[in-house]
């Protein structure tokens, strides 16, 4: 009795399991159905579930009505100027606030919380006036310079370098290695993890960035993705879902496709700074 | 109050078998013990009894009944753990009632039993404390308040003194066998320290790899053990040890039945060697005498002549020596085979 | 004497390019925000900006768009919030129960949204949520359940967009409060299985206390989190119909590209930052009373 008591609560625990991963997997499922329907089949009644054959049409009308190659293009350099900016600019930072004393070291630090907790939506404003002062509205600097001072990621940084034992950077000091020697040889490898993490998340964040570049960019040739995905609802005339969904799925593909094969260490990265 | 029994219990991890078919009778009112190294199963014993770590076959029978299909919180049994699992969101008295609690006592009663429970343990003024505010050996008593307060036919305990200092180790060493003189319920304690084993129990259980070793008396398992793990196991200095020869077969002696001389000993064993280590030990000395195979003999004797490099003979009457055969199996004097052994004892020239 | 002063430069030096990033795009953007919420901004001909002082505030209170935002992000946040909070601790308290292959592959599903652009969440939804061909409404006839209106009637459309709101952040904060159910020793509940202590009572005297400070920051996480709403809004219902959905962010985005009217923007951005200040006060405040359990 208590042992088939024991064996239908098992079944019923995978079941619901299984539930539960198909609603937060269906509707990827659904945008990839759409995504090769034709247009019939998306405005036809009762709707199709399963397209009758791969229609990639959808994906080349997509890719041609606005310019994605060059959305992508952006996104990409966006993405990878922002993450060496700020890793630049974010480790010795780290490193300061790790491993040296100094007078107004508790107050900068609470002036980098600040930074870390204050919306875009607060400061976009007159930043956007900045950047059209500056003149370089037509570049793709708004969209990075911006992101220079990456908060989290000097609170992250400081506690791996905390880790570092002193004695390791005083036996370099007697070494006579100069700071940059320091940063380079013994601090970076020992917080390449955390670097990593840090360059995730960044990558991440910024390719599913809408609300910056949205009040950032005025012209396609320094929109990113997003935004062109985006644009795909507004165009004119009927919706044509199928080829929204193919538009979408270059926005979403990437993002899957490194999550199924790093699952576990992108979601041990995101949480682990929810945590902090 | 009750006896526990084991019957033919096995339990897996997976397809790692950790106990397989081990029978074991606790006595009623005892104070039990199971000791032996890290992952020999004890802690794992004790928490069948417990229902917190089910068997994977067999039966568990506290006082006769069959318990496998009772809930943990309805066996009777009270557990103190090793890190005390004390709720630590809760206050002393919390933590103490939460059993009475959900078991529906009323208001009155329970604050009773609490009252004489916390008392027993010396922690009265600290009711209404966090545990966060207390000491390791404070939280200790908490833990053992709250088995005490549920007046369980069982007290287990799962190396409840390992994260103590050794002072507070000590003392509260005393006052668990007070307490369980008190209550007189089982007591089945969890151990890896055999000095704490042989100073508290009555019943000692040895394990080792899922087996039972031995089970006896603590004078028993010192002076009379039933086989060569045993007899290395408990003791501190360690047993004396000398192959007979290749086949596994072994003597040992006990340091303090062990002599020390200038001369070779006539009509006992007898070993040439020379001292490498000298402890005082206020009352007695101990030296370390190395032999000619590289064997280390520890003598303990209130002769405090000998120094570090004397070449000295290790002696001990045949009747203190112990024989285990090449099974690891201890060959007692009525042992039809004993007189052979003895022989080989005998013959051996050191 | 070179060495005194060079070494006490140092840290500074290292910290400038970081404070630089501080000082232009964190620290001057919010004076001038502030600033710029006490003119009346003339964006064709500046120097017809006249300080209004706190004009822009109160009209802005008695501005019926605005305040109709303000209150749709308190509705959103507090759903939002209900609804996230207690399902993914549910979730979080089953799913850590056992930590073979399926409940992990659940975790990883769960968790997917989060990682994926709301732009791409919102499309789908929307198609999934089009009355006439969307999927809901469609699978809805088939157990002859009349389909919705969702996105396109003011009474559902803030539902529809709580709903998906929810649904992409659920997996995100379940895992966070994973994480700190494993900080919770197993003996712990050990002991209260032989406390006689069943699941509710468990969970109730055990597990969220112990749990709090982490459930605490969540909230506070979330909260802010759900202030600042914009994406989903903008893809899904353009913050109608009606302004049914729409939200502070929304309405100072409209505010500046719609309308032009650069005062009511700034104030409105003010107003945000006094809320998300408020609420990250309360945030840090916590932090440093932060009890450690042992």
């Amino acid at each position: 009795m208590y042992q088939t008591r024991q064996k239908i609560g098992q079944v019923i625990g995978i079941l619901v399991k299984v539930i539960i991963c198909v609603i937060f997997i269906f509707p990827f499922v659904w945008m990839l159905s759409v995504s090769f329907q034709t247009e019939q089949e998306t405005t036809r009644l009762p709707i199709t579930l399963i397209p009758s054959h791969l229609n990639w049409q959808s994906y080349v009308d997509a890719w041609n009505c606005a310019p994605f190659a060059v959305y992508i293009k952006n996104s990409v350099i966006i993405i990878i100027s922002i993450i060496l900016l700020q890793t630049i600019i974010m480790v010795p930072a780290a490193y300061a606030f790790a491993k040296f004393d100094f007078k107004g070291k508790g107050f900068l630090f609470s002036l980098i919380l600040i930074a870390f907790m204050m919306p875009t939506q607060v400061t976009f404003l007159p930043v956007y006036y900045m950047m059209s002062d500056w003149k370089v509205m037509k570049t793709l600097l708004p969209q990075i310079l911006p992101f220079m001072t990456n908060a989290f990621g000097i609170f992250l940084l400081r506690q791996y370098f905390m880790q570092v034992p002193d004695e390791l950077i005083e036996a370099a000091k007697l070494d006579n290695a100069s700071e940059v020697q320091i940063l380079s040889k013994i601090m970076l490898p020992m917080s390449k993890p955390g670097i990593s993490a840090i360059a995730l998340l960044s990558f991440v964040g910024h390719w599913n960035d809408y609300f910056w570049p949205l009040v950032m960019t005025n012209s396609d040739e320094v929109r990113p993705i997003t935004i062109g995905v985006a644009r795909l609802k507004d165009a004119e005339g009927n919706l044509q879902w199928n080829m929204i969904m193919a538009g979408n799925m270059f926005l979403v593909f990437p993002i899957v496709f490194i999550y199924i094969l790093a699952s576990r260490y992108i979601i041990n990265s995101f949480v682990y700074s929810g945590i902090k | 109050m009750a006896s526990i029994t084991f019957q033919k219990v096995t339990k897996k991890f997976g397809d790692n078998i950790v106990i397989e078919n081990l029978d074991l009778e606790i006595k009623d009112g005892s104070f039990t013990v199971l000791v032996g190294p890290s992952g020999c199963g004890k802690t794992t014993l004790l928490r069948m009894i417990a229902g917190i770590g089910p068997q994977t076959s067999g039966s568990v029978l506290i006082d006769g009944k069959d318990v496998t299909q009772i809930a943990p919180g309805k066996r009777g049994v009270a557990m103190v753990f090793q890190n005390y699992a004390i709720y630590p969101t809760m206050s002393v008295r919390d933590n103490i009632e939460f059993g009475l609690k959900n078991n529906k006592i009323p208001k009155e009663k329970r604050d009773m039993l609490v009252r004489e429970a916390v008392e027993k343990v010396g922690m009265t003024e600290y009711l209404d404390r966090q545990p966060g505010t207390l000491s390791g050996g404070q939280r200790q008593r908490i833990a053992l308040a709250r088995a005490i307060v549920k007046n369980p036919s069982v007290f287990l305990m799962d190396e409840p003194l390992s994260n103590l200092d050794a002072k507070l180790r000590v003392q509260m060493r005393v006052e668990l066998i007070e307490l369980h003189n008190k209550l007189k319920t089982t007591f089945v304690y969890v151990t890896h320290d055999q000095v704490e084993a042989m100073s508290m129990a009555d019943t000692i259980v040895l394990m080792n790899k899922g087996k039972i070793m031995q089970e006896a008396k603590p004078t028993a398992m010192y002076r009379d053990p039933d086989n060569l793990f045993t007899a290395r196991f408990i003791g501190s200095p360690a047993m004396n040890m000398k192959k007979l020869n290749e086949n596994g077969e072994i003597l040992g002696f006990r340091p303090e039945k062990a002599k020390i001389g200038r001369t070779p000993f006539e009509n006992e064993f007898s070993a040439k060697g020379t001292i490498i280590a000298k402890e005082t030990l206020g009352s007695e000395v101990q030296y370390s005498v190395r032999d000619k195979d590289s064997d280390i003999f520890i003598v303990k004797t209130e002769d405090e002549e000998y120094e570090m490099g004397n070449e000295v003979y290790t002696g001990c009457d045949y009747k203190n020596i112990y024989i285990f055969d090449s099974k690891e199996q201890r060959v007692r004097d009525k042992d039809p085979r004993y007189p052979e052994y003895m022989e080989k004892v005998r013959a051996l020239k050191l | 004497m070179k060495t005194p002063l060079r070494e006490r430069l140092k840290p500074y030096l290292l910290l400038l390019p970081a404070f630089v990033g501080i000082a232009l795009f964190t620290v001057y953007p919010v004076i001038r925000l502030i600033y710029l919420s006490f003119f009346k901004v003339n964006q064709l001909n500046t120097s017809k900006t006249t300080f209004v002082g706190w004009k822009n505030y109160i009209s802005l209170l008695g501005n019926s768009a605005f305040m109709t935002s303000l209150k749709n992000t308190g509705v959103y946040s507090l759903w939002t919030i209900v609804f996230t909070l207690a399902i993914a601790l549910c979730l979080a308290v089953w799913l850590s129960q056992k930590q073979d292959h399926l409940s992990k592959f659940t975790q990883g599903a769960a968790f997917m949204p989060h990682v994926i652009s709301s732009v791409s969440i919102g499309l789908v939804f929307s198609q999934m949520m089009n009355p006439t061909y969307g999927l809901f409404n469609n699978i809805l006839a088939v157990f002859g359940v009349r389909g919705f209106q969702w996105l396109q009637s003011s009474q559902t459309a803030m539902g529809s967009v709580v709903f998906v709101s929810v649904w992409k952040s659920i997996g995100y904060y379940s895992l966070i409060i994973i994480g700190a159910l494993q900080s919770i020793s197993p003996s712990i509940y050990e002991a209260a299985a032989l406390d006689n202590a069943g699941t509710w009572a468990t969970m109730k005297k055990i597990t969220i206390p112990m749990i709090s400070p982490q459930l605490f920051f969540t909230l506070i996480v979330m909260t802010i989190g759900s202030f600042k709403v914009f994406d989903t809004i903008r893809i899904l219902t353009d913050g109608g119909p009606n302004n049914a959905t729409s939200s502070i962010v929304y309405y100072i985005y409209k505010q500046v590209f719609w309308e032009y009217n650069i005062g009511r923007a700034t104030t409105a951005g003010v107003f945000l930052l006094i809320i998300v200040g408020v609420l990250t006060g309360v945030y840090f405040a916590l932090l440093s009373k932060r009890v450690h359990y042992q």
